[in-house]
């Protein structure tokens, strides 16, 4: 899986805005917390949801496998829908 | 004919196939043989333009309006422009720029909106103002200051002023049924200012544009007006900008 569009994420006083740039065409933002924008760093290059998880097991040990794991699916599930993630 | 015109601080050298662009810019000439950038566009260009047009009236549902040559070339012109300026830190923004003494303020809406109305409220309703661009300005960065540039590419009222000010806020327009005028965060008012902020087609002249984008929210503040049709309206809103930017 892979982003459709490559993304600018705006950092506007602790919000982040990622803007897809490439073509022409204003298709719209998306707004993202902190970990929202970490997991779309991630998905510039193709990957898999497990190590996505991975990562973000590595990065917050705190939380549990089951809280990073549904934040994750519903992040992914909502780009699905959107048509901004594509691929297996 | 060939005739150097200055833009935001750059001098263009415009290599034109019409007269219409030197007539349009005729303000804007300078003799210096300094130049920056030469544009030159061909009747492919003007081609494009012409199609760029009837998609947009397509998409607006509006009559087919059978352009001229030489209009569609000052749209191929400033085009050109516009998508070579971010990467000098210049942009180009819709929008009507009113300026009172050394502060500027842009304001911003969808078309239909009421920004000519409201613009000419403030023309005669606040002392001393004048409009620097009706249509579309450009804008500078230096360091943390922006500095708003007026064009001869100023929409159907031709308003514009061959100068620059420092831009004080920038204004979000609604219609309401009383005036009221506020500060706003930027990520509330992104999509719409990128919306009206001209797009180049390069994919390193739109992430740049985007920094400048974030830079100006860094440094400018943003405010939300919501106005109605009485002259009250450009009382408020100067008054709301002069407090909150101590102007």
């Amino acid at each position: 899986m892979k982003l459709k569009y490559e993304f600018v994420v705006m950092d506007m006083g602790g919000e982040y805005s990622a803007v897809p740039v490439g073509d022409d065409t204003f298709h719209g933002i998306l707004k993202l917390n902190a970990i929202g924008a970490e997991i779309l760093e991630q998905l510039k290059e193709e990957t898999t949801p497990e190590k996505v998880h991975k990562y973000l097991k590595e990065k917050y040990p705190e939380s549990t496998d089951k809280e990073i794991g549904e934040n994750l699916v519903n992040f992914l599930n909502y780009l699905l829908k959107e048509g901004i993630l594509v691929g297996p | 004919m060939t005739f150097n015109i200055s833009l935001a601080g750059f001098v263009f050298r415009i290599d034109s196939l019409y007269d219409e662009i030197y007539n349009m810019c005729s303000s804007y000439i300078v003799s210096s043989e300094d130049v920056d950038f030469t544009i030159k566009v061909c009747k492919e260009d003007i081609e494009k333009e012409r199609e760029r047009a009837r998609l947009q009236e397509e998409r607006e549902g509006r009559c087919h309006e059978d352009f001229s040559a030489s209009y569609l070339e000052t749209l191929a012109v400033y085009r050109r422009i516009a998508e070579t300026m971010p990467e000098h830190d210049v942009f180009l923004i819709h929008g009507s720029a009113l300026a009172v003494g050394d502060s500027c303020y842009l304001f911003t809406a969808p078309s239909g909106v009421g920004k000519t109305t409201h613009t000419k409220m403030w023309l005669e309703n606040i002392k001393g103002s004048f409009i620097v661009n009706g249509d579309k300005p450009l804008i500078r960065r230096f360091g943390d200051n922006f500095i708003l540039y007026g064009t001869p590419w100023a929409g159907k009222e031709g308003w514009n002023r061959n100068t620059s000010v420092p831009l004080k806020g920038i204004v979000f327009l609604n219609r309401g049924l009383e005036n009221r005028i506020w500060r706003v965060s930027a990520s509330d008012m992104l999509p719409f200012l990128i919306s009206q902020t001209y797009r180049p087609s390069d994919i390193k002249a739109q992430k740049k544009t985007l920094e400048l984008l974030q830079s100006l929210w860094s440094h400018v503040p943003f405010y939300k007006l919501e106005c109605n049709m009485d002259k009250e309206a450009a009382l408020i809103a100067y008054e709301g900008i002069s407090c909150q930017s101590g102007t």
